[in-house]
């Protein structure tokens, strides 16, 4: 469960202000987040992340309060229970396409390689067919292919929810649906939370909840 | 026991091959000395006996002032601890080779003084040099005994540097060389005579002037019978020099001394001893020149 | 730290020319300053090694430097050159020996000198292939000059008609190669070494022709009576000498006041050389007597005071250095700031983004060290050969 309450944010030096009164996300939803740009869509991320401080409010995950944790806990917290999707990939491009799976470990070291790892990571190669993409760098992929890996590096340590900031925005309709529903998949088999943020209209079937900041309001899909 | 005769030979192998050794070990420990010609082969020998190496590699036959050097017996110079040279221009292949310059020892440095200029063959000239002669020093300069006293001290001297351990037997040697030469050079001083005399050969320039003698040169070669016009040229030697003495390097020939009969000239032989004699060293054939002169000149 | 080293290296394995002109450069910028110091403090030692052996050099009033580099390091130069009788006073004295070296003439462009044998045990000069000298008009030659020209034991050398000096009547000289010496690893690998005697005949002080008395070709004289001969221009004067020529060979004058250049004096002991140094400062002497290593050491220093010049000018080199390379970190840090910002969101700290950029700074920088050691490591194998080459 995620919860957001009395939740106030704005840039120091901006007029922006995001504010949210009441927000419960439950385990296992598939949430889509809809709205202008620079409505906060992509903040609402980060501070869920904890990347991102609220001026006041709270956010809890489970039962952790976000905003009180240390440094060190926060990153802890994102690296074993978020995955992240982002719209541009973000993948490195001087590691290969193993070395771009396994980056959370080597960036971290609260979280250890082990056998299971191996296993999943195959098993996720097989189910997004990029196995034969692992020793090629980005450059050498095509767009669906590098989303597919960047969901690859997201879901590697099983994360409890994943944070999709638009993720089918720089993909033709094909790859969106393949990617899409890779997600819903994942999200599906293992409990796991998602949280998509889209501007696409069309790809709000199959979530459980939209959230659209046009009236920041949350609504049944 | 069957062995035997076999050890026995092989043990004299053996003896005779270490014997050669340690001849040429000891050999190998004597310094080498060189000389240019056999007076100063007989005076390094008399000094240095058997403490020194002698090397004269000049054959018998040949002159040694006008010898030339092949490699190899340049090869033995270059290997000297000491070349004791005559100076006064002696041996001109010396002009011409390369030596260990520091080894080089001039016998007759001592007597610069005392050596006689002469000219050498006709004047000429070619190329900018314009006219010149070649001027050089008469070189039999052993025959004036003083200066061969002198030359054999340098050369005692020398041998003392290479060997100063053996100083006062070297010096006795000498002492002794000295004595001979000195009674020589008496001999002479004490028989100088106002007798006109033919040199047959211009090489008793020395000789002439330490003992005073009347020397006039002709270049006859004892082997070879003189031209007419060499004969000419004797005669009118004789016109303005009477003489009936003439002296040779070396025996003449018969017929030249039937010619020398016909003008009533007695022959002498006064060997300049350049080279090592036939028989005898260079003491008998000084010796008997002297004797022969005296008989002459009285 | 293993996996920012692994990021590090992965980096810098991606941008590998970057990697390598950056390692390249900086590597440079070490090496320089450090192999310019190698060369010039190898120099000096080599300048002073030769400088060392020689005890005294005595030669004409004049420039010392030019002296000592003509007869040490046989670099030829505008000397008076003095009479060859100096050598015979000198070994008078008792105080040792000496070693004349006459040096003006060239055959195709490396020094002849012309010395005496005493000149190549006094160097410790071995024979490596042939003889030494024996005759007028043989010379022996530096190993570099017998690799450079191809030469040999049997072959022939010409001497080059041309001398700054100009000496009337010099004939260039077909000399005969009678020796290679060992390569000594000195300026005598790089000279032409022949007798005194024979420099003097290319001098024209001496020479070789045909008896004039007994000349059968009469078109050889223009004049003759009783007492001269005057030789036409077509009277052979040899440019080469054969054994069989030697006998004609002969030099007009006294060879006491032949030419050379220099003695080089080796006193028996120290003792010795003060004396005779003593005697230069008393008596008036025509000639000046030199210790080559104080000559050798005032002229490095004059020379290498430049030396600070170049430490001053790799201090700016070094600190010009210093910030481009800080630009170029602050650029890339610029240009990688999405991706590190990409770690940090996944969850990697600052620190760790620290780790990763300093792993590959301490990479360029080990790689660069390592390529000025290994510079340095080379100019240290090849400083001597190069110095001999380009320097000596």
């Amino acid at each position: 469960m995620i919860e957001l309450s009395n939740l106030e944010f704005h840039y120091p030096g901006s007029d922006f202000k995001l504010a949210i009164e009441q927000l419960s996300i439950a385990r296992g939803q598939k949430v889509a987040v809809i709205g202008p740009s620079g409505s906060g869509k992509t903040t609402l991320l980060n501070l869920i992340a904890g990347i991102l401080e609220p001026n006041s409010g709270d956010v809890k995950v489970g039962d952790r309060h976000i905003v009180s944790l240390s440094d060190k806990e926060k990153r802890d917290y994102r690296i074993k229970d978020i995955g992240f999707v982002f719209q541009d990939f973000r993948l490195i491009s001087y590691l290969n396409g193993l070395d771009n799976i396994l980056l959370p470990f080597k960036i971290n070291n609260s979280i250890k390689v082990n056998g299971e790892t191996e296993d999943w990571i195959k098993l996720m190669c097989d189910e997004m067919a990029i196995k034969s993409k692992l020793s090629k760098f980005p450059n050498q992929l095509s767009h669906g292919e590098k989303q597919r890996l960047a969901i690859c590096r997201a879901l590697v340590a099983k994360p409890s929810i994943i944070l999709a900031d638009e993720p089918t925005g720089n993909l033709d309709p094909a790859n969106k649906t393949n990617i899409m529903q890779l997600l819903f998949s994942y999200a599906s088999k293992n409990d796991s939370t998602l949280i998509t943020v889209t501007h696409d209209y069309d790809m709000l079937k199959g979530f459980d909840t939209v959230i659209d900041f046009n009236d920041l309001t949350s609504k049944k899909a | 026991m069957k062995n035997l005769p076999l050890l026995l030979i092989a043990f004299c192998l053996l003896s005779c091959g270490s014997k050669k050794n340690n001849k040429q070990k000891i050999a190998a420990d004597k310094p080498v000395v060189s000389v240019v010609n056999y007076p100063l082969c007989y005076f390094t020998e008399r000094i240095g006996g058997d403490f020194v190496e002698l090397n004269f590699p000049i054959d018998q036959g040949s002159d040694p002032a006008y010898w030339v050097p092949d490699s190899e017996s340049l090869s033995s110079f270059q290997k000297s601890d000491v070349i004791f040279t005559n100076g006064a221009n002696y041996a001109r292949w010396l002009n011409n080779v390369s030596l260990p310059e520091r080894l080089v020892v001039n016998t007759s440095a001592t007597i610069a003084d005392k050596l006689i200029e002469v000219q050498e063959g006709v004047s000429h000239s070619h190329g900018a040099d314009g006219e010149h002669v070649h001027t050089g020093f008469a070189f039999t300069t052993w025959l004036n005994f003083e200066i061969a006293i002198e030359q054999a001290r340098t050369i005692q001297v020398e041998l003392i540097k290479l060997l100063p351990e053996k100083e006062s037997t070297l010096k006795k040697n000498f002492k002794l060389l000295e004595k001979e030469l000195l009674a020589m050079h008496k001999q002479l001083l004490d028989n100088g005579s106002e007798m006109m005399i033919i040199g047959s050969h211009p090489v008793y320039q020395y000789l002439s002037s330490a003992y005073h003698l009347h020397i006039h040169s002709v270049h006859f070669e004892p082997g070879v019978m003189p031209t007419s016009k060499q004969w000419h040229n004797l005669d009118h030697l004789l016109d303005h020099h009477p003489s009936s003495v003439m002296i040779w390097e070396n025996e003449p020939g018969d017929d030249i001394r039937k010619e020398l009969q016909k003008r009533n000239i007695t022959v002498v032989v006064f060997s300049p001893c350049a080279n090592k004699p036939a028989q005898g060293d260079f003491m008998s054939v000084m010796n008997r020149n002297i004797k022969s002169l005296i008989d002459v000149l009285s | 730290m293993i996996q920012s080293l692994y990021l590090g290296l992965k980096y810098l394995q991606y941008h590998i020319y970057r990697t390598l002109i950056l390692i390249g450069s900086i590597g440079l910028i070490i090496y320089l300053p450090l192999g310019l110091r190698k060369l010039i403090s190898e120099s000096e030692r080599q300048m002073m090694a030769r400088a060392d052996s020689t005890p005294l050099i005595i030669g004409s009033k004049g420039n010392a430097t030019d002296l000592v580099i003509n007869s040490i390091y046989l670099e030829q130069s505008d000397i008076e050159l003095i009479a060859y009788s100096k050598t015979k006073k000198l070994d008078k004295l008792g105080f040792g020996y000496s070693i004349p070296l006459i040096s003006v003439f060239n055959a195709r462009d490396y020094p002849i000198v012309g010395t005496t044998l005493d000149y190549f045990n006094f160097r410790g000069l071995e024979i490596a292939s042939g003889r030494n000298l024996q005759f007028v008009g043989e010379c022996v030659i530096g190993s570099h000059v017998a690799d450079e020209l191809s030469l040999a034991p049997g072959d022939s050398l010409v001497s080059s008609p041309d001398n700054f000096l100009d000496l009337a009547g010099s004939y260039p000289l077909q000399m005969k190669v009678v020796g290679v010496l060992n390569t000594s690893n000195t300026p005598d690998d790089r000279a032409v070494f022949t007798d005194l005697k024979t420099n003097w005949v290319i001098m024209g002080l001496g020479h070789g022709h045909q008896d004039m008395k007994k000349v059968t070709d009469f078109s050889l004289i223009l004049e003759q009576d009783s007492s001269n001969i005057t030789a036409s221009a077509k009277l052979f004067i040899y440019n080469k000498i054969n054994g069989e020529d030697l006998e004609s060979f002969h030099f007009h004058g006294d060879a006491n006041t032949f030419p050379i250049s220099a003695v080089i004096f080796v006193p028996d002991h120290h003792k010795a050389a003060t004396l005779l140094r003593g005697r230069y400062k008393t008596e008036a002497f025509k000639e000046q007597i030199l210790v080559p290593s104080d000559v050798v050491r005032h002229l490095l220093e004059n020379i290498f005071r430049i030396k600070h010049l170049f430490n001053t000018a790799f201090i700016l080199v070094g600190l010009a250095t210093f910030l481009i390379l800080s630009l170029i970190i602050a650029l890339t840090l610029r240009l990688r700031k999405k991706e590190l910002y990409t770690m940090f969101t996944i969850g990697s700290s600052k620190t760790k983004t620290i780790e990763i950029i300093c792993t590959e700074l301490f990479v360029i920088v080990l790689g660069s060290i390592s390529l000025a050691i290994l510079l340095y490591g080379v100019t240290g194998y090849f400083v001597e050969a190069f110095i001999r080459q380009f320097i000596l």
